[in-house]
């Protein structure tokens, strides 16, 4: 369906803090996340397109969706199957925390969610990036 | 709001992203604990058949399938998936009862209980059936995204294909 329509909220001042500051608590969770991804070997690439879904989707679900899928894959080796759980467990608790900071506003939850997800994935992309350079010496 | 603005409306956008995945997960859980899992080609015909032909291609699909596809847990599941879309369902996580009861809560279906004439109600519900099936058809490829996505998910996590 299509939402083009919708806009965007200008976020108060306010939720944007509140956004950053459970973002640098998060980081260690994140990281985690990002050592668990390079600890399993996943392909670069992979990781690209998950990073490039997340700046592009309009729709915090189609993350979460796209995870699932990825896990659901039939494939003889299929690193997704290792970390799936993990970044699964995060975005719930993205999601929890949107809730948290916009309440009852569903406009602004939706962005509070995407600017989460976005913080985060920068977060986990960039730990993975270290900790996979860091393992190939 | 009109009903074309609702569906516009943010609040909607958030029920796609929030409500109807969670009925769609609901549904995707019941069918898994009530059948046996069926080959994952089965739910890959879903998104294309909804993109050409909407709500009346899947169930034509569906019918079709659940009367002549001769494996017994094909059969099942597009059953299960036909019961999804149905407007006599009972299940409770029927899609058709979701959007009911969403629809009604936001005063765009009235209840048949404003009546008690029996012709009243039963127009009261063809009306409210052409409503709900106008906006399943244009929130099908988001439900199915939220169930496809489900499903593979587990069926991998418990390996019963």
């Amino acid at each position: 369906m299509d939402n083009s329509e919708i806009q965007a909220p200008l976020l108060s001042a306010k939720t944007l803090k509140s956004i950053d500051l459970f973002l640098e608590d998060y980081y260690p969770k994140a990281s985690e996340a990002g050592d668990r991804i390079a600890a399993c070997k996943m392909d670069k690439t992979q990781v690209r397109g998950l990073e490039n879904l997340i700046v592009s989707v309009t729709r915090f679900s189609e993350v979460i969706n796209y995870i699932k899928n990825q896990v659901g894959k039939e494939r003889e080796k299929n690193t997704w199957k290792e970390v799936g759980p993990i970044l699964l467990s995060q975005l719930k608790d993205l999601e929890s925390q949107a809730n948290e900071i916009a309440g009852d506003h569903p406009l602004e939850r939706l962005e509070v969610k995407l600017r989460l997800l976005r913080g985060w994935a920068r977060q986990v992309v960039a730990h993975y990036l270290y900790k996979d350079r860091e393992e190939r010496g | 709001m009109t009903l074309n603005e609702y569906l516009k409306s943010a609040k909607f956008q958030a029920v796609q992203d929030e409500a109807l995945r969670d009925a769609a997960l609901r549904a995707a859980e019941n069918i898994l604990r009530e059948h046996v899992a069926v080959k994952r080609h089965q739910l890959h015909a879903i998104p294309s058949i909804i993109q050409g032909a909407g709500l009346l291609g899947l169930r034509e699909m569906a019918q079709k399938q659940k009367e002549k596809n001769s494996n017994s847990k094909n059969k099942a599941f597009w059953s299960a998936i036909d019961d999804l879309l149905s407007a006599t369902s009972v299940s409770e996580v029927s899609l058709y009862r979701f959007l009911q009861t969403l629809l009604l809560e936001s005063h765009f279906v009235e209840s048949e209980e404003t009546s008690a004439d029996k012709n009243t109600q039963k127009q009261i519900r063809r009306r409210n059936k052409v409503i709900i099936e106008g906006v399943m058809d244009d929130i099908l490829d988001v439900y199915f995204e939220h169930f496809n996505c489900h499903y593979f998910f587990k069926i991998q996590q418990g390996g019963s294909q």
